[in-house]
């Protein structure tokens, strides 16, 4: 399902991308053009809101840019430069490289997010009244970093690292500035910069100086400068902070020329002697030996513990601080401050050798392939990108090409023709006889195309059933009703008019069954269900026919309520009602005007729902069936003509020329003797099967005169099922059955009635196909 | 499970989220030595530990967690002299 959508999306988004660009030329060319700018706008918001269905943060981001520049370029807050066109096609190149990534491999590579953050960027930065834009480095090797950076951290720490830097290790150095309101957005930017793997120190700094006073001091307002310094490579920095990449600059901790240069000599004596506690460690420890130098003091010996002691635990020194326990016990029994100023001299002095000042951190397989390697120019380079396999073709060509085959047909079914006059007219059986041989080879080949064609306009019906589970969940969700949907036979398909048109009516029986059908789970558990239902849309090919089955283990429907609402809102009498079977009663819910929902919600219930569903369907020469079991769900099936191009008419002679019926009408056909036709007043009728069959004489509503009925074969009768009543039609003689390809009645036929079309028969003659149920 | 204001001491227990800040600042006002005890706080929210930068109270136990530890150390004890 994921890997159709995504198909989609790539074809979609390749459309639109050339959209947008043939657009921002026509824009360069004259930039007041507001067609065009709406045309590119509109086409990027679409890519935008489409991307936004799949995992890649990194191509909405940078289309979202896209869209943002080209907002103000529409409310005219910013002119349209080539400067900005240039940038703004560079964008969608980009675009179009992550849409042949997703459309290679599924998923973009690891330093997307990198690139489309720099190129969402570069646009904001062209957006009027930003100037705070971060242009993110893109730079094949990263920048070192400036000194600045690094002067949140301690010196001997800092050192330490940078002496591991230059020993080859590939140390990064993260500068983050959260966004002033990140505390509003659920951003907590401490978190943020934890979640960079591999860390080795963190350092934070006030971007503005704190105010003197606590008075002005807004605490939501974020004002911090967090700079991280990490072992792990670019990508898993990016990948961790991807949701803050704008708010992120990178730099590399070695010096410019320590890659090419030799390793640097191993003993590079650092600035200050380095030592176990790190700058402010060494001033906490000081700081604490004045606290105790002026005497001793129960209540100020235990802070001072408790400080030391959290201190050296930071440090991750638990023998030094067994020890500092040990020393903290002796002055506390001594009521005498010595063993622990002993302790904090020793400590003060404590050479940085015994322990990494740091967190440990595991050393990286020097890898910094990665790193320096430069991201692959957009789209410029790189494979060739292999041909698209599907074609994007107007349905109207695919129509006219149907037409065309249509005409085929009719001109091959010419041939018996002439074969017959070879024979007859010309007395060439031979003649006659290859006419024939060549038309079986044009028909098997016209059949073969009729259907070629014919598989080019199916659908699988996946594309109307893809709407319905984030439908099912929200109705559900307002509902407060549990249901599960099941989806299957997705992949049957039919024709694309017929699976566009299902859309509406299987939305109606859907939101019925979540409305009317399905219980809340605790009357469902009531009544011995459980407490999740079960809503089922099924689809399957049965014959020539693509049925659709929705279905649900709700409360059913009850005829005996349906009986009481219909006789209530008129549509049927009481007399009526009572006569009806159960399923025939069920059925009343497809009469107009027909709603048994107490009261109207706004999922459905608004009276309009069924009898809309039954005529949709009906237009498109389906049928619907409902059975319904009271407690234990409703069951509703659609069944559709798997293609609406080809109808399988009979052709019926009636007063002297040829009509054709749709044969789904046909129920049998039969010659009468006369005697068994009956009359009952001026209506006659016979009996088929012990049901009294009313008969029509066509030629009486047609015109043309009856032939004369042969008394040895009796009157043909085709008897059809109209509506669902059973008639039986006097016609003069039934002809062959054919497929044809109905033509609907146009100019000043169109609004003549009774006629579905018409369609042209193999001798050139016009053969008009009847509509019953507008007869009748 | 969060901060506890005593009457001289702010008691970061637990983890300390977003919320508290602005309670913090409130406390922080009221007592200008007012102190704070993070020696059981497991965690705090970035906008706490701004608040902790940005008044500098005196701190009398730092997190366990040496990460915070560190930064918080780093910026606060300069303080303590004067404590």
């Amino acid at each position: 399902m994921n890997a159709v959508l995504l198909e989609r999306f790539v074809q979609e988004a390749r459309e639109l991308l050339q959209t947008s660009a043939s657009g921002l030329l026509t824009l360069e060319r004259d930039p007041t053009d507001a067609t065009a700018i709406n045309e590119v706008f509109r086409a990027v918001h679409t890519l935008k809101g489409s991307s936004g269905l799949f995992d890649t943060p990194a191509l909405t981001r940078l289309v979202h840019a896209g869209e943002d520049v080209l907002q103000q370029v529409r409310t005219g807050a910013m002119t349209l430069d080539s400067g900005v066109v240039d940038l703004l096609l560079d964008s969608l190149d980009q675009v179009g490289a992550f849409i042949d990534q997703l459309d290679r491999d599924g998923t973009l590579s690891g330093d997307a997010d990198r690139i489309a953050t720099h190129h969402a960027g570069a646009l904001r930065a062209r957006l009027a009244g930003d100037t705070e834009a971060v242009v993110a480095v893109i730079d094949a090797v990263l920048a070192p970093a400036p000194a600045e950076w690094l002067a949140g951290f301690p010196v001997a720490e800092r050192e330490a690292l940078l002496a591991r830097a230059r020993g080859g290790e590939a140390v990064l150095a993260v500068r983050y500035t959260p966004d002033e309101g990140c505390f509003y957005t659920g951003t907590d930017p401490l978190a943020a910069i934890r979640d960079v793997p591999d860390l080795l120190a963190v350092a934070v700094a006030p971007r503005a100086p704190w105010s003197a006073t606590t008075d002005d001091f807004d605490p939501y307002r974020c004002n911090m400068v967090f700079t991280a310094l990490t072992t792990a490579s670019r990508e898993a920095v990016e990948q961790a902070m991807t949701y803050e990449l704008d708010a992120v600059e990178l730099r590399t901790l070695a010096d410019a020329a320590a890659p090419e240069a030799p390793p640097p000599p191993p003993h590079t004596p650092p600035a200050e002697p380095a030592t176990l506690l790190g700058e402010a460690g060494r001033h906490i420890v000081r700081t604490q030996l004045r606290v105790i130098a002026s005497g001793y003091d129960a209540v100020r010996l235990r802070s001072t513990g408790a400080l030391i002691g959290n201190l050296l635990r930071s440090l991750r020194q638990d023998d030094l601080r067994d020890h500092w326990e040990i020393a903290l016990a002796e002055a506390i029994a001594q009521e005498d401050c010595a063993p622990v100023a002993a302790f904090l001299a020793r400590l003060d002095d404590a050479p940085v050798a015994t322990a990494p000042a740091a967190p440990v951190v595991p050393l990286l397989a020097a890898d910094p392939a990665p790193q320096s390697s430069a991201p692959p120019p957009p789209a410029a380079t790189g494979e060739p990108r292999p041909a698209s396999k599907t074609l994007k073709v107007d349905q109207g060509k695919i129509d006219l090409l149907m037409n065309l085959i249509g005409e085929l047909v009719v001109q091959k079914n010419a041939l018996p023709f002439l074969a017959r006059r070879a024979e007859e007219v010309h007395g060439s059986r031979e003649m006659g006889r290859e006419i024939k041989e060549q038309f079986a080879t044009l028909d098997r080949l016209t059949q073969e195309m009729q259907g070629a064609i014919m598989q080019i306009r199916m659908l699988p019906v996946a594309e109307v059933f893809e709407r319905f589970p984030r439908l099912v969940r929200d109705i559900a969700r307002r509902l407060d009703k549990q249901v599960e949907l099941v989806m299957e036979g997705t992949d049957t398909a039919a024709d694309k008019t017929i699976v566009e048109a299902l859309g509406d009516p299987l939305l109606h029986i859907v939101r019925n069954s979540l409305d009317h059908g399905i219980e809340e789970p605790a009357t469902r558990v009531a009544a011995g269900k459980p407490p999740v239902a079960t809503l089922r849309l099924r689809a399957w090919q049965d014959n020539d026919c693509v049925v659709i089955e929705i279905a649900d283990d709700g409360r059913g429907i009850d005829p005996a309520r349906i009986r009481s609402v219909a006789v209530d809102k008129g549509v049927v009498t009481r007399e009526q009602a009572d006569a009806l079977s159960d399923q025939e009663a069920i059925n009343l819910i497809y009469r107009p005007g027909f709603s048994t929902a107490a009261e109207v919600s706004d999922l459905s219930g608004r009276g309009v729902g069924m009898d809309v569903v039954l005529s949709t369907v009906q237009k498109l020469g389906g049928r619907v069936s409902v059975s319904s079991q009271l407690g234990h769900g409703t069951v509703t099936r659609l069944s559709m003509p798997l293609s609406m191009a080809v109808t399988r008419i009979m052709v019926v002679d009636i007063g002297g020329s040829l009509y054709g019926i749709p044969i789904d009408h046909v129920v049998q056909t039969t010659r009468l003797d006369p005697t068994v036709i009956q009359r009952i007043k001026h209506r006659e009728v016979f009996v088929l099967r012990d049901e009294v069959v009313p008969l029509i004489r066509m030629t009486a509503l047609l015109g043309g005169q009856p032939a004369a009925v042969d008394p040895g074969r009796g009157e043909a009768v085709l008897v059809c099922r109209v509506e669902g009543r059973t008639i039986g039609l006097v016609i003069d003689d039934f002809r062959e059955g054919m497929d044809v390809i109905l033509k609907p009645m146009t100019g000043l036929l169109a609004d003549v009635g009774g006629y579905c079309g018409t369609t042209l028969l193999g001798d050139g003659r016009v053969l008009l196909v009847l509509d019953l149920k507008e007869l009748f | 499970m969060a901060i506890r204001f005593a009457r001289t001491h702010a008691h970061f227990e637990g983890r300390c989220a977003v919320e508290e800040a602005l309670a913090l600042v409130e406390f922080l006002r009221k007592h200008p030595r007012g102190k704070v005890a993070l020696g059981k706080c497991t965690s705090m929210h970035g906008a706490l530990l701004q608040v902790i930068l940005a008044t500098r109270p005196i701190v009398s136990s730092l997190p366990p967690d040496p990460l915070l530890a560190a930064l918080i150390a780093a910026a606060v004890t300069p303080d303590l002299i004067s404590a």
